[in-house]
């Protein structure tokens, strides 16, 4: 152990590692890399290299925009080496877009300096207390517009990522938290609430995703509600850089289908081609 | 599955040398340095018991009790330590109100520390 705060050793250039998790569509015939979340871990060897611990120490210690910052710069500072030019998400608190007014121009910043246009990011709205600043959450809304990203709220149906989370941000994208769809395939309760929630998202004009995705039998259950953009570990765990690029995820949806695949369909959450052996 | 306790000092050669010694005795151990760490371990993870020193700080506050007025509402089945170089009747006082398992004085040898832990678990 070294010397020093946790929060110095977190704040160490290096020490927090990103990871990607892919977000497919998918479809009857097969499925397709629709983009990455890039999540967190903290440094190695440490209590806080479990993402949750890490946040959680963050939030009591009241840091989230210092270490939102960094994530950013560790995040899109991974995301300028990926091939193919995927969509990118990156989870911010909705504390740092309220009361950070440079954070959204320091994120255009880094995304220039790596590489990565403003259009292929999302920025997921993550909220863990009620935000006191909603003229502030306003104004980085807009500037994240006005730069072309699109903007998601996490967790829905969990915690605190209620209505007027989503009235203050008119989301492009509802991230339904894992507890809502973990077991749907057997619970009416959940199906309802996975039901209000799609017609919430129409009536807003915003994408759905389903995160935490487990069994087959939920997956059906979510497609025949018309559910199809998916991230879970069922279809793949969050990776490395290395371990993404090598899994050939990226190349996924990017080639027509076989002639084969074309004529049967391929199973759920396979790739309509496969890109490695 | 392992018993988890979680130990609290801001000396961190004291936590390396309490972590060690409790995992050989078949204990998933935690550690933190910080308050804000402790909270944040004991919000996410499940503990048997925790041992904590009162003064987390270089400033005298006693981090150690905020700890454990969060323990009481989070998790109050959990059995608790504390330990400090600087007790008194006071804090021993407020200590007992939230159902504190020991209070021990440091320095403290690493065989009374496990017998109390011995003793509190009923292991």
């Amino acid at each position: 152990m070294g010397s020093g705060t946790l929060l110095d050793t977190i704040l160490k250039p290096g020490a927090l590692a990103p990871v990607f998790q892919p977000i497919f569509r998918i479809r009857r015939q097969g499925r397709e890399l629709h983009s990455l979340e890039c999540l967190m871990r903290g440094p190695k060897g440490t209590s806080v290299e479990r993402a949750d611990v890490l946040f959680a120490y963050v939030r009591r210690k009241r840091e989230e925009i210092q270490v939102d910052r960094a994530c950013m710069r560790s995040a899109l500072g991974a995301a300028a080496i990926l091939p193919f030019e995927p969509r990118i998400s990156v989870n911010v608190h909705a504390s740092t877009l309220g009361r950070d007014t440079g954070f959204v121009r320091y994120l255009k910043g880094l995304a220039e300096e790596s590489g990565i246009s403003s259009r292929r990011l999302t920025v997921e709205v993550i909220e863990h207390a009620p935000f006191w600043d909603v003229t502030g959450i306003w104004r980085a809304i807009d500037e994240l517009r006005a730069f072309g990203m699109r903007i998601a709220v996490d967790d829905v149906g969990a915690g605190q990522s209620n209505y007027n989370m989503i009235l203050d941000c008119h989301p492009d994208a509802l991230k339904i938290d894992a507890y809502v769809v973990r077991g749907c395939h057997a619970d009416q309760n959940r199906v309802a609430v996975l039901e209000s929630i799609t017609t919430l998202a129409h009536k807003f004009g915003s994408q759905i995703i389903a995160e935490g995705i487990e069994e087959p039998a939920d997956l059906e259950m979510l497609l025949g509600l018309g559910i199809d953009l998916i991230q879970g570990y069922m279809l793949a765990r969050p990776m490395s850089l290395d371990s993404l690029i090598d899994s050939g995820v990226l190349l996924e949806g990017r080639y027509r289908r076989s002639p084969a695949e074309a004529s049967g369909g391929g199973a759920l959450g396979t790739p309509l081609v496969r890109c490695k052996a | 599955m392992k018993p988890r306790i979680l130990i609290v000092d801001d000396l961190k050669d004291i936590l390396t040398t309490l972590s060690r010694y409790f995992a050989g005795y078949g204990f998933d151990v935690d550690c933190a340095t910080e308050r804000e760490e402790a909270e944040a371990l004991i919000g996410i993870n499940k503990y048997v018991m925790v041992i904590t020193d009162l003064h987390l700080t270089p400033v005298r506050s006693n981090d150690g009790l905020e700890i454990v007025r969060l323990l009481r509402h989070e998790s109050p089945e959990t059995k608790i330590i504390m330990l400090t170089a600087y007790a008194n009747e006071e804090v021993e006082k407020e200590a007992s109100r939230y159902g504190i398992a020991c209070f021990l004085k440091k320095p403290v040898s690493l065989s009374v520390l496990r017998q109390a832990v011995i003793a509190n678990l009923g292991r």
